[in-house]
């Protein structure tokens, strides 16, 4: 019964509160303008429509109370709203008696049951839209505070991760719904304790376990997943918040860690970068590691000369101009394929040579191809001389040298690559730790040297009849 | 009418493959005798010719080139999908599943509250409970929990995302493979290897882009339609290949006939083929035309690629292969080589993971391990070649099954079985993946504490399908065929992306 009262009967309220103001407006108006001889037939319709206003504002008030009582607004901010509903009701029905007794202090009763419908309205408002909604429309600016624009954050390495990374995060996507003013869930986010204490479904942060913390698990849900936060016709946080948010749980959810005091992982590094120079970065994180920037597209007749020629030319996805070549269907690297995919420099961020025969002399011409971002030479003749002409190259972020001639010694000269972040490097009979000692020095997120291994065990060739006994 | 109107429809939208299907722009430039009408008509049928999507190459299906690289909604992570299907359900409570609760509940009855409404394929009466037929230890940086029957996957575990809460609603081999594969229990339908090179082609046109190998002495259960293209045109079904012999029967020419001979009678049937065409419009006879192509270049480079006698000692070694043998471990390499020569989907199925407990070679602590033995040490090695390779990265690997396998031992007819055996189990199994885009190291999805049900993290096959999708750039729910008057997807009505596990 309780939960039919406050769950049903409750959320009606937000629906039933314009009744009583429909109708008392409109009684109000009927009042003053059946006070004019031209208007005086609206005279009895004046006590009906007030008295219709008067039950149905005590339907708001009693289903309001209810609603109040399912726990998602802070008592707080309901104590204002919730009273002058009660009193804009007993001033309703004062108002009907005083007019039925034509009263001498009527007019008064109009004017204050009027002040108390206002009132009531704004701070019924202001529990559902936010502190201030009203006054957003005399500031527009005050309502773009409420998307996330992240200041920018010059020595990110020494700022507090909570303070000024997840809090203002938080604030923007999160406040509106788990702050002082409403606690939907019975959860509130805008201070430590209280993300720490968690909700009517108990904690939501589970420190080092972002996969257990339904703070950060909800995010990642599918849209339309019904658990999906923030709901799905609010502004989502993007990729690079996400990032954020995940890697701040999965560090420990500490309220006073600093940026350098964390581990980074590839993902939020490029997150904090942004955060650097105060930009939220791209809509899909997916896609940072591509130009921001779409380029024109490329003309089709030279991509269908290079298809003829044997090469798989394809764009990175619909709708996207940045192109990926892959030599695989090629029997010759001739002068004309090099200069056609020249003329496609500004699409091509992907070219694959590996497995086609490819030496030293060519990485003259793939040196031109200054908008590569991921190169793979794997399993071709290319050595140290081929790779030290790929200086111009300065976007290569992807770099596949497995199984060419290049020696350690070789890539040293990989060091003014400042995008680099994933290199691969395996050749049979080379010590995986002289790359390393080679590459010392290039910032990088993932380094292959390979040389694996897979012992063979005993077991592995036994066949069993029966059981292993113990 | 306005063009926008009757593009949406779904009819119009199939009658406009059809068009397309029906004329490449070659024939619409040759054969139409108003070409400027023609491209107009092309310009009133926006969805029909491709160009909607706004791919700057404007090349989507093409029937004459079917195969040609085409790009995806998004940019994906994955390039290529090896599948590893254990046919016959591996018992995820000997591998993945780490369960010490249903150790202490072995030998007793099961209690009725698991049977209420049950039904399950051999199981009758009240079973007793089987505790777990292997020790299980964490492993790597992540903690993951494998059983010792994985001795080598033990040490890549931190490359793996281990999905221990899938579920389907098939306790039927074929069916539930079929549904695994195709997205439905029922036969007809497009094998998701069929639905990824419809959307990504290939890059490798000497090459089919969906290629399928099978070990274990059979095929799968569900026959070949777990790799067959349903609607979609017939060139993108599974091309079976053999490890040993010829890897495609027939691919040598026959005695007396050379090169010349066999491309003289392959241009004189694709000739009788294009005035078929020219005569009925029918796309099929262009794929045809297409394949006939595809098979006479095939016939020099594939014998090449399904040689694995050329690959340096060090690397049958680390898989276990042996050159002319047809085994799981040549499979697993062969894969290797298909993904490095641009090859899109690969199907591996391996038989023989049917472990009821009827004898020795078909007991969980017997049988399952002798195939966890052939198969463990391959697939470790497939992982490592390829990270060492720089293919990890944009090669998923998927590890699964149809089904599961019970908690209780099986007693078929209500017996006792004479080998320690566990019945089909849909509820809950196991699935792992890795490399192209997946985040390593990390468990989704819990059961109770015997492995019967879900009680977090609950997957759906459709989940798998979506995700494997996602991971190639496609919206699972855009990637779709009109057919019979409506548009058809893997996923059907169904299908989430498992984000958690995404890298």
């Amino acid at each position: 019964m309780f939960h039919f009262f406050t769950q049903t009967l409750g959320r009606l309220h937000p629906l039933l509160v314009h009744l009583p103001i429909g109708i008392l407006i409109l009684a109000i108006l009927f009042y003053f303008l059946s006070r004019r001889e031209r208007f005086h037939s609206l005279q009895p319709a004046v006590s009906v429509s007030l008295l219709i206003g008067f039950f149905t504002a005590l339907l708001s008030v009693i289903t309001g109370y209810g609603l109040s009582l399912g726990g998602d607004y802070a008592a707080s901010a309901v104590v204002k709203h919730q009273w002058a509903g009660i009193v804009t009701v007993i001033l309703t029905g004062a108002t009907w008696y005083l007019h039925h007794k034509k009263h001498t202090l009527e007019l008064g009763g109009w004017v204050a049951m009027l002040t108390g419908l206002v009132l009531t309205g704004h701070w019924g408002g202001s529990l559902t839209h936010g502190e201030g909604y009203l006054a957003g429309m005399f500031s527009p600016a005050s309502d773009s505070d409420k998307v996330y624009t992240p200041k920018p954050i010059p020595d990110i390495e020494e700022a507090v991760v909570y303070t000024d990374i997840i809090q203002p995060i938080l604030e923007a996507r999160c406040y509106s719904c788990h702050s002082s003013t409403k606690q939907k869930g019975k959860l509130r986010l805008d201070q430590p304790e209280f993300i720490l204490k968690g909700g009517e479904e108990g904690k939501v942060l589970s420190p080092g376990n972002p996969e257990q913390s339904s703070l950060i698990e909800r995010l990642f849900l599918q849209d339309k997943d019904e658990d999906h936060m923030p709901p799905i016709e609010k502004p989502q946080p993007g990729p690079q918040e996400l990032a954020l948010l995940h890697w701040w749980v999965k560090t420990g959810g500490s309220f006073t860690m600093k940026v350098k005091e964390g581990q980074k992982d590839e993902k939020v590094i490029p997150a904090l970068a942004f955060l650097k120079e105060g930009k939220a970065g791209p809509d899909k994180m997916e896609e940072s590691w591509l130009p921001i920037k779409n380029p024109s597209s490329a003309d089709p007749k030279l991509i269908q000369s290079l298809i003829a020629k044997g090469w798989a030319i394809v764009a990175l996805a619909q709708g996207m101009n940045h192109l990926s070549a892959n030599a695989i269907g090629v029997d010759s690297l001739d002068k004309q394929s090099w200069d056609l995919l020249e003329k496609l420099a500004p699409q091509l961020v992907e070219l694959r040579l590996g497995q086609c025969a490819v030496g030293d002399a060519d990485m003259a011409q793939v040196a031109k191809l200054k908008n590569l971002h991921r190169l793979f030479l794997e399993n071709t003749k290319v050595t140290d001389k081929g790779l030290a002409l790929l200086q111009p190259l300065e976007h290569i972020r992807y770099l596949n040298l497995s199984r060419t001639q290049v020696t350690p010694a070789g890539i040293k000269t990989l060091k003014p690559f400042k995008e680099l972040r994933y290199l691969y490097l395996y050749r049979e009979g080379v010590n995986g730790k002289l790359w390393l000692e080679n590459a010392g020095s290039i910032p990088l997120s993932a380094i292959d040297t390979g040389g694996y291994k897979v012992p063979t065990l005993a077991s592995d060739t036994i066949e069993l009849t029966e059981p292993i006994k113990n | 009418m306005k063009p926008k109107h009757w593009a949406n429809k779904p009819l119009s939208r199939e009658a406009g493959h059809r068009v397309l299907q029906h004329f490449t722009r070659r024939h619409f430039i040759r054969e139409s005798a108003m070409g400027l009408g023609a491209l107009a008509l092309g310009s009133i049928l926006p969805g029909c010719l491709g160009k909607k999507e706004g791919n700057p190459l404007g090349m989507d299906f093409d029937p004459a080139h079917p195969m040609l690289p085409r790009a995806p909604h998004f940019p994906g992570r994955a390039r290529s999908v090896i599948f590893i299907h254990m046919a016959g359900a591996p018992s995820q409570l000997e591998l993945f599943s780490y369960k010490p609760e249903l150790a202490k509940l072995d030998g007793q009855d099961c209690p009725p509250s698991l049977l209420e409404g049950k039904k399950f394929a051999f199981i009758r009466g009240v079973p007793k409970m089987l505790g777990p037929q292997a020790k299980f230890s964490q492993h790597g940086e992540s903690g993951l929990w494998l059983s010792e029957n994985l001795p080598h996957l033990s040490t890549v575990v931190d490359d793996m995302a281990l999905l221990n809460a899938v579920t389907t609603d098939q306790f039927n081999h074929a069916p539930a493979q079929l549904l695994m594969q195709t997205g439905t229990p029922r036969q007809g339908r497009p094998s998701i290897g069929a639905w990824v090179t419809y959307g990504l082609g290939t890059e490798n046109q000497n090459l089919p882009g969906f290629v399928v190998l099978t070990s274990g002495g059979n095929n799968p259960d569900a026959g070949k339609s777990v790799w067959g293209s349903g609607f979609l045109p017939s060139v993108y079904q599974g091309v079976q290949c053999r490890s040993a012999g010829d890897p495609v029967l027939f691919i040598k020419d026959p005695q007396g006939m050379d090169r010349d001979l066999r491309r003289a009678s392959i241009d004189a049937i694709n000739k009788i083929n294009q005035q078929e065409y020219e005569e009925y419009k029918d796309p099929e006879i262009l794929s045809r035309i297409a394949q006939y192509e595809m098979a006479y270049k095939m016939q020099i480079s594939v014998p090449g690629v399904m040689d694995i006698a050329d690959e340096p000692a060090y690397i049958h070694e680390m898989y276990g292969t042996e050159p002319g043998q047809s085994s799981f471990a040549n499979n697993v390499l062969l894969a290797r080589k298909l993904v490095e020569k641009g090859v899109r989907f690969i199907q591996l199925f391996d038989w023989g993971w049917d472990t009821h407990g009827d004898s020795a070679g078909n007991a969980v602590d017997v049988g399952l391990i002798n195939k966890c033995r052939k198969v463990d040490k391959p697939i470790t090695a497939l992982l490592l070649d390829l990270k060492q390779r720089g293919l990890l990265d944009e090669t998923l690997v998927v590890w699964g099954s149809e089904f599961g396998r019970t908690p209780m031992q099986e007693n078929r007819e209500g017996k006792q079985m004479p080998f320690k055996g566990r019945d089909h189990h849909a509820e809950a199994f196991s699935i792992w993946m890795a490399g192209g885009g997946i985040k390593g190291g990390l468990t989704y999805g819990e059961t109770d504490e015997i492995g019967y049900s879900i009680t977090s993290g609950k997957t759906e096959v459709y989940d798998i399908q979506a995700t494997i999708l996602n991971r190639l750039g496609f919206d699972h729910e855009k990637l779709t065929y009109p057919s019979q008057g409506r548009e058809f997807r893997l996923t059907d009505l169904s299908g989430k992306v498992i984000h958690p596990i995404l890298a």
